[in-house]
């Protein structure tokens, strides 16, 4: 075994732990539909303003998700390292 | 086991017939996805934000300016620990300093990965970060009179909250550029 | 001037894409920077592009998922997520193998719609108010 296969598998180990990044954000929004969900059944006519708020918080919120998905895929196809 | 060394032996063996600068940099990259999991944190906390606002939303519908303003201002504080992890795998991955670092390969390797072991403490201010900006859009919506100090105590906790965040990067940042082990 | 009322009377989510287009030509002003400005330039708009698709995906969701028990919207919620997940990976990966888009200006293109929500919420919502208080 070369040196490089052993940066290759490092790098295949790191990509995939940074993959986690992406569970974050899907727990949250879904925890915000469910919220989303509620509220509208509670106050239907309010439907546009909650549904307006909760996407602007999950438009923010999915970003981290992206982050950890760079770094991964920066360590799979663009590796700096090899 | 195999044959008659525990598993530790086995490993510095396995490692030692590397190159040293070739087991530094797969122990960078392993801390580059080690460091990335701190983006659950501010993910979970944002969305329980997103959750808060639009339940306060609901309760009071003429508020949501309000409410949402309160709610992606602390979300982007929340961000904060996403963006500390993001900037310690970034220089790992591009301005790797434990590459040209003269000394031991284990410290080196070992502190490379533990760069990214530290960022993991990001997860705590997210989440909780997240929390109190989804607390003061709930906050906001049943005294939308109070929203000034409302907002005010909101970030004064958030920043405090910070403190372990930063703590996890002036570590790793030691570890990369102070490093009291070479 | 009838446009300026035309985007005054639209919604916030129409007026945060359209503002997310006008962030990535703010952001193209770092190609300055960069070795190549145009695949700079490329970058910025393949990926504010494909944020403020994004935008819209999740404004098809959220908005579907309100039609929904909550049980099962947090449920339909999560699998778009993942979706939508799976999709920026592929655009990301596009990015990276294709020589003509940078990488650097394709991220920055990706968060251009964030950038627009905060400035749209915070800033604007500021300027209102100092202008209300301004006439009184």
């Amino acid at each position: 075994m070369e040196g490089i296969d052993l940066i290759k598998a490092f790098s295949a180990v790191g990509a995939g732990i940074a993959m986690i990044a992406g569970v974050g954000p899907g727990i949250g929004q879904g925890f915000a539909a469910g919220k989303g969900a509620e509220a509208v059944g509670r106050q239907p006519e309010a439907q546009s303003d909650i549904v307006r708020t909760m996407l602007l918080g999950a438009a923010v919120a999915e970003t981290t998700g992206i982050y950890g998905l760079i770094v991964a895929l920066i360590l799979l196809f663009a590796n700096p390292f090899i | 086991m195999i044959g008659d060394m525990n598993i530790v032996e086995f490993l510095i063996q396995f490692l030692s017939q590397f190159e040293p600068i070739d087991v530094i940099k797969s122990f960078s990259a392993l801390g580059i996805g080690i460091a990335m999991v701190a983006g659950v944190g501010p993910g979970i906390g944002q969305g329980f934000a997103a959750g808060k606002g639009a339940e306060a939303v609901g309760k009071n519908p003429t508020k949501s300016n309000d409410i949402t303003m309160i709610m992606l201002l602390g979300s982007a504080v929340a961000e904060t620990s996403g963006i500390f992890s993001l900037v310690i795998a970034l220089i790992l991955l591009f301005a790797n300093p434990f590459i040209n670092a003269t000394g031991s390969m284990w410290v080196l390797a070992a502190s490379a990965m533990a760069c990214g072991i530290s960022m993991i403490a990001g997860i705590g201010p997210g989440t909780g970060q997240g929390y109190a900006a989804g607390k003061g859009a709930e906050a906001v919506g049943n005294r939308p009179e109070m929203k000034s100090s409302i907002l005010r105590v909101m970030l004064l906790g958030q920043a405090v909250a910070q403190t372990t965040g930063i703590y996890a990067l002036i570590v790793a940042l030691i570890l990369m550029y102070a490093n009291p082990f070479l | 001037m009838k446009t300026i009322k035309i985007y005054k009377n639209l919604s916030l989510e129409t007026k945060i894409m359209i503002d997310g287009g006008v962030v990535c030509l703010g952001l193209m002003l770092f190609a300055f920077f960069a070795s190549d400005p145009l695949f700079f330039v490329l970058g910025v708009l393949f990926g504010g592009a494909y944020s403020i698709l994004n935008f819209r995906f999740m404004q098809l969701t959220f908005d579907k998922a309100m039609k929904i028990p909550s049980a099962r919207a947090q449920k339909y919620v999560q699998t778009r997520y993942f979706l939508r997940y799976l999709l920026t990976g592929v655009v990301i990966y596009v990015a990276i193998i294709n020589p003509w888009l940078n990488i650097v200006g394709v991220i920055l293109g990706l968060v251009a719609v964030k950038i627009s929500v905060l400035i749209n919420t915070t800033v604007s919502k500021a300027s209102k108010k100092n202008a209300l208080i301004n006439k009184a």
